[in-house]
C-alpha cells in the first residue's frame, strides 16, 4: 500500500483525554514527524565496540498549514501559538484513523509559530512547531496505531 | 441544441470573466464579450450579421488547466485562458492611424489586464478562493492590423488559481 501525506490525519481532541472526540484538521499541507531517540553511552572495558542505551526521545512534531483567515480550526491554531500555555491534545497519524495499520503519535502539545512566508503572488502557508507538554506523565505522548486485526485506534504509552 | 451548463472549473471561470469584464465595460451592440472553445467569423461583407465581426469582440477561450493538492481537502488548479480582443478598422482606407490602435490596446490593458488581476487588489467578490498569476499579454499582431483585413487582433494569456473543493 501507497500511503500519500494528502491521506494522513491530524485531529484536534475537542472531547476529553479519556473520552476523546476527534476533528481532523483538514488546512494541513505538510506535517512532519520526527521521534529520535537520544543514545547515551554505556561503555566498559569488556569489549572496544561502543555501546548505547537510549535514553530520552524527542517528538518535534512540525504541521504546515493553509492560511486561511476565515477559518475557524485555523484561527484555533493562531490562538494556541500566541497564547503560553494552551496545549492541544492531538492526534496526528500517516493514515486516516480508520486506515488499518495507521500509525503515529497522540498527546499534549504546545504550539508554536515558527514560519508564515508571504511569497508575492503565492499562497500563505503557515508553520507551526509542537513540541510535547503536560504534568501527567501518561498524557504527554502515547504511540497511537490503528489496529490491523480490527481497524479500532488503540494508544499505548511509553514503558521504561 | 438545448442549453447546456458546463462544470469544468476552467470553462466556469471563461463564462464568469466575460460576465464580469462585460458589466464592467457595458458594451453597446455590436461590441460584444462571450467565450466559446472557438470562434469562425466570415470575411463576406454579405455575410449574414451573426457571421460578420462587427465592432469590438472580446472572447475567452479555456486553453489549459492543472491541478495539484493545495491541502488535505481541496485542490488548486490552474486556470490558462486565451483572452482575444478583436476589432475590423472600417472607418477609412488605409492603415489605421495610431490613435486607433493606442485606443485599444489601452482597453486590452484597461479591461483585461488591470481588470482582471485579482492579486494587488481584493479578489473578485464572486469568488474569494480565486487569484491572478502572472500573465503575459501580446500587444497586437501587426501583420492582421497591416493586412487585407486590417484587424486589431490582441490575446493575452491570463493564469488564475483557484481553490476546488
Amino acid at each position: 500500500m501507497l500511503v500519500i501525506g494528502a491521506e494522513g490525519e491530524l485531529s484536534v481532541n475537542g472531547g476529553t483525554w479519556g473520552s476523546p472526540i476527534w476533528g481532523e484538521n483538514t488546512l494541513v499541507r505538510e506535517v512532519r514527524l520526527p521521534s529520535p531517540w537520544d543514545f547515551a553511552e554505556f561503555t566498559d572495558r569488556s569489549t572496544p565496540v561502543k555501546r548505547y542505551k537510549k535514553s530520552l526521545i524527542d517528538v518535534p512534531a512540525q504541521v504546515i498549514m493553509r492560511a486561511d483567515p476565515t477559518s475557524v480550526p485555523y484561527g484555533a491554531w493562531i490562538a494556541a501559538a500566541l497564547n503560553r500555555n494552551t496545549i492541544f491534545d492531538l492526534l496526528i497519524l500517516n493514515t486516516k484513523r480508520t486506515v488499518r495499520g495507521g500509525r503515529g503519535i497522540r498527546g499534549n502539545f504546545l504550539v508554536s509559530l515558527s514560519d508564515e512566508a508571504q511569497v508575492l503572488a503565492d499562497g500563505v502557508y503557515t508553520t507551526f512547531d509542537l513540541r510535547p507538554t503536560d504534568d501527567t506523565a501518561n498524557n504527554v505522548i502515547q504511540i497511537a496505531t490503528v489496529s490491523l486485526a480490527d481497524g479500532t485506534l488503540g494508544f499505548t504509552s511509553f514503558t521504561y | 441544441v438545448p442549453t447546456y451548463t458546463p462544470t469544468t472549473p476552467t470553462v466556469m471561470l471563461c463564462q464568469k470573466l466575460a460576465d464580469y469584464v462585460r458589466t464592467a465595460w457595458a458594451p453597446s451592440a455590436p461590441d460584444a464579450v462571450d467565450w466559446d472553445f472557438f470562434k469562425r467569423w466570415s470575411n463576406d461583407h454579405d455575410a449574414l450579421a451573426a457571421e460578420r465581426l462587427d465592432g469590438r469582440q472580446v472572447l475567452f477561450f479555456p486553453t489549459r488547466y492543472g491541478w495539484e493538492p493545495i491541502d488535505r481537502a481541496s485542490n488548486g488548479y490552474t486556470h490558462e485562458v486565451t483572452a482575444l480582443v478583436v476589432e475590423r478598422y472600417a472607418d477609412g482606407a488605409g492603415d489605421p492611424p495610431r490613435e486607433w490602435t493606442a485606443e485599444r490596446v489601452d482597453f486590452v490593458h484597461t479591461r483585461i489586464v488591470a481588470g482582471l488581476r485579482f492579486l494587488q487588489t481584493a479578489p473578485a467578490p464572486w469568488n474569494a478562493d480565486l487569484v491572478s498569476r502572472p500573465g503575459a499579454a501580446e500587444v497586437l499582431d501587426v501583420s492582421k492590423l497591416t493586412g487585407s483585413g486590417r484587424l486589431f487582433y490582441a490575446t493575452v494569456e491570463l493564469e488564475f488559481l483557484e481553490r476546488v473543493v
